[in-house]
């Protein structure tokens, strides 16, 4: 293989499936997937501290290996949450969390199956399409960013960081004093321009800067714990007989359109940074009930309420890979785990990734394909085997999940320091919990902190200080001012419909 | 919420940390060179990202006095005695657990721990509590040499 220009799509796909077929590969993913599903069917441990658990196992693995099995527990994850959502109302993932509105209510009128098969056909559907969507539009997206200078990756990133705090949980406010500190956090460690110690405290351990795993670990999987330690978390499965899981000729019928459209929604909407899976799959429900002729089945057992955001959610797994491959800019938590792992293995992703490591990229991406197929065999027949998983008690998992944590995080770089930095982010991100500051903007600011500080300063050096490098050059300045318009919208819209409310009254006579 | 004030002196109190944070940071960050905007030092970013923290910061504490009682903040549920008990004896075992792992080794110091988080905040009966931390820590041991993780060594063997 002569470098990855030459080849075209197909070709580079078929490249894709024989690396991605490997015996080593094929095993890698099907561990990922089994695992993925695994932890997405238990409630109360999510992908993102899953994958930060098996970093140090990839340490071993190629790089190519590593990621697809990472990948892998992404995607099946999607899957397992939604079997929760419907058996126990519960969401194993929080990207479920509106499957459990009519999968369950399917559940409890003896539909479990019908509602189990079409979110399973759903998602694979929708991952197929995610996976033909990412072949197409990846390669032209990486020529595009190979033009990037540095005053264009800083208004990309400005525009990233108002996003992610734009679509966060709870009080914008809050969610932009996070990403504020997250990018200070950032900073901690050597200058990456002249290596002078910043905020080390002479501490050698933190002349590394913080650790991206302790910090995820610590922020995600830690609070969380410490969360259902202290709440107690429920458990209860709803015991039914599961039979006929292949939905009936009048569910495809129902489901065809809440299923194109849901790919269509979550993959456009998962490019985006800070969406992740869950706000596309609450937007594909309100789609589907709002279009429905039958709006009042919406809550009560509609199908449509589980084909489309099950769809939805899996399509936008695969849209967020896109900004990943082809930028290096991770849009959620877990492509900043998939980012750690590239960087353990010495590969930056980018828009070099696909010339330097074509065996990376279409292995990986092909390998969601097979991933995709393997989940669809996989979880109809053993459904029954995931139900009887959900009855271990919380009591059991935790402080398995805690040792976990632990292990993990000492074995990145063997630091006893390291587990210190965990365990003080656990309880960082518990307290944020408690008082509603969303802890998705600090992480993703503290990952980008970095090349966000190289291009701005770097931006700097080249214009000789003037900040209008920014608006000259016409892309930065076109990010720059789709920030400007998210920040501004909120204070502007209601105004304008005041505007138009007085308008209107007056016309009238 | 009992006996812990209402939910507006909860943000008013974490803003006020997060503005400390800023304030010490900016002090901290005109310790390193901030330079100017055509040479940029390594206290240039720190420094505005401070600044940026403080300004926010005070934006919402001036908005935790207006938003008093409005907003619900805190999770709910949260007032129980006995959760916060066993969240204290979690923390307190696994800060003691990182520190043992280094004397005692990972098998020993990971029986203490599981003892103490299935005994103490699992509430199981002592045999229960012991069958199941000497089982979990040989199938923990087990697992992670099996996945070639690095273990902390420990004076006393493994």
């Amino acid at each position: 293989m002569k470098g990855g220009d030459k080849m075209d799509l197909v070709q580079s796909v078929l490249y894709g499936f024989s690396v991605s077929l490997e015996p080593t590969n094929l095993a890698a993913c099907f561990a990922g997937v089994l695992i993925g599903t695994l932890v997405g069917v238990l409630p109360g441990i999510g992908s993102v501290v899953t994958m930060s658990l098996l970093f140090p196992v990839t340490y071993t693995m190629s790089a190519t290996t590593s990621l697809i099995m990472l990948a892998g527990i992404y995607y099946g994850a999607m899957y397992g949450g939604s079997t929760t959502s419907i058996l126990v109302n519960v969401p194993g993932e929080a990207a479920s969390v509106v499957t459990c509105l009519d999968g369950h209510q399917m559940a409890r009128r003896g539909r479990a199956g019908p509602a189990l098969g079409i979110a399973a056909f759903g998602s694979f559907i929708a991952g197929t399409f995610g996976v033909v969507g990412i072949m197409l539009l990846a390669p032209p997206l990486a020529s595009i960013a190979l033009r990037f200078g540095p005053p264009e990756i800083f208004g990309l990133l400005i525009l990233g960081f108002t996003m992610v705090t734009f679509l966060a949980r709870g009080s914008k406010l809050k969610a932009a004093a996070m990403a504020i500190l997250g990018l200070f956090l950032g900073t901690v460690g050597l200058d990456p321009i002249v290596g002078t110690p910043r905020f080390t405290f002479r501490s050698v351990t933190l002349m590394d800067g913080l650790g991206l795993v302790p910090l995820i670990m610590g922020l995600f999987g830690v609070a969380e714990v410490l969360l259902n330690i202290e709440q107690g978390l429920q458990q209860g499965v709803f015991e039914t007989r599961i039979k006929g899981l292949l939905p009936t000729r009048q569910d495809w019928k129902d489901s065809a359109g809440p299923v194109a459209r849901g790919s269509l929604l979550g993959f456009f909407l998962g490019i985006l940074p800070g969406m992740g899976t869950i706000i596309p799959s609450f937007i594909s429900y309100g789609v589907e009930r709002r279009i429905s002729k039958h709006p009042e089945k919406f809550g009560a057992g509609a199908i449509e309420g589980v084909a489309g955001p099950e769809s939805a959610n899996n399509a936008a797994t695969a849209g967020s890979m896109i900004p990943l491959l082809t930028l290096g800019i991770p849009p959620n938590v877990v492509m900043a785990v998939l980012l750690g792992a590239f960087l353990v293995h010495g590969v930056q992703p980018g828009p070099l990734l696909m010339k330097e490591h074509p065996e990376i990229f279409w292995g990986v991406i092909t390998s969601m394909y097979v991933g995709n197929a393997m989940l669809l065999v996989l979880n109809l027949p053993l459904i029954g085997l995931w139900v009887q998983l959900l009855k271990v008690p919380y009591g059991i998992l935790f402080p398995l999940i805690l040792l976990f944590c632990v292990i993990g995080a000492y074995s990145v770089s063997g630091n006893i320091w390291d587990i210190i930095t965990m365990l003080a982010f656990g309880v960082v991100g518990y307290l944020m919990k408690k008082f509603q500051y969303d802890p998705v903007p600090l992480l993703l600011a503290f990952v980008l902190g970095r090349m966000a500080e190289e291009s701005l300063r770097q931006s700097l050096l080249l214009s000789r200080g003037s900040l209008m490098i920014f608006l000259w050059r016409p892309l930065s300045g076109a990010f720059l001012l789709s920030a400007l318009v998210l920040i501004l919208l909120p204070f502007v819209v209601p105004r304008v419909k005041a505007a138009f409310r007085m308008v209107n009254q007056r016309n009238q006579p | 919420m009992r006996g812990r004030g209402r939910p507006g002196q909860h943000d008013r109190w974490v803003a006020g940390f997060l503005l400390l944070v800023g304030l010490l940071s900016a002090f901290e960050a005109r310790g390193l060179t901030v330079g100017e905007l055509g040479r940029p030092g390594p206290g240039f970013f720190p420094f505005y990202l401070a600044v940026a923290l403080s300004i926010v910061s005070v934006a919402l504490l001036v908005r935790s006095f207006h938003h008093a009682g409005l907003e619900g903040t805190a999770a709910q549920g949260s007032g129980e005695q006995s959760g916060g008990n066993k969240i204290i004896w979690t923390l307190l075992a696994l800060f003691g657990y990182t520190f043992a792992l280094d004397h005692l080794g990972f098998l020993v110091a990971t029986f203490l721990l599981m003892l103490i988080l299935f005994r103490v905040v699992e509430l199981r009966r002592w045999p229960a509590a012991v069958a199941g931390s000497l089982a979990t820590s040989l199938l923990a041991y087990g697992l992670f040499k099996l996945l070639q993780i690095r273990l902390p060594p420990g004076i006393w063997g493994p």
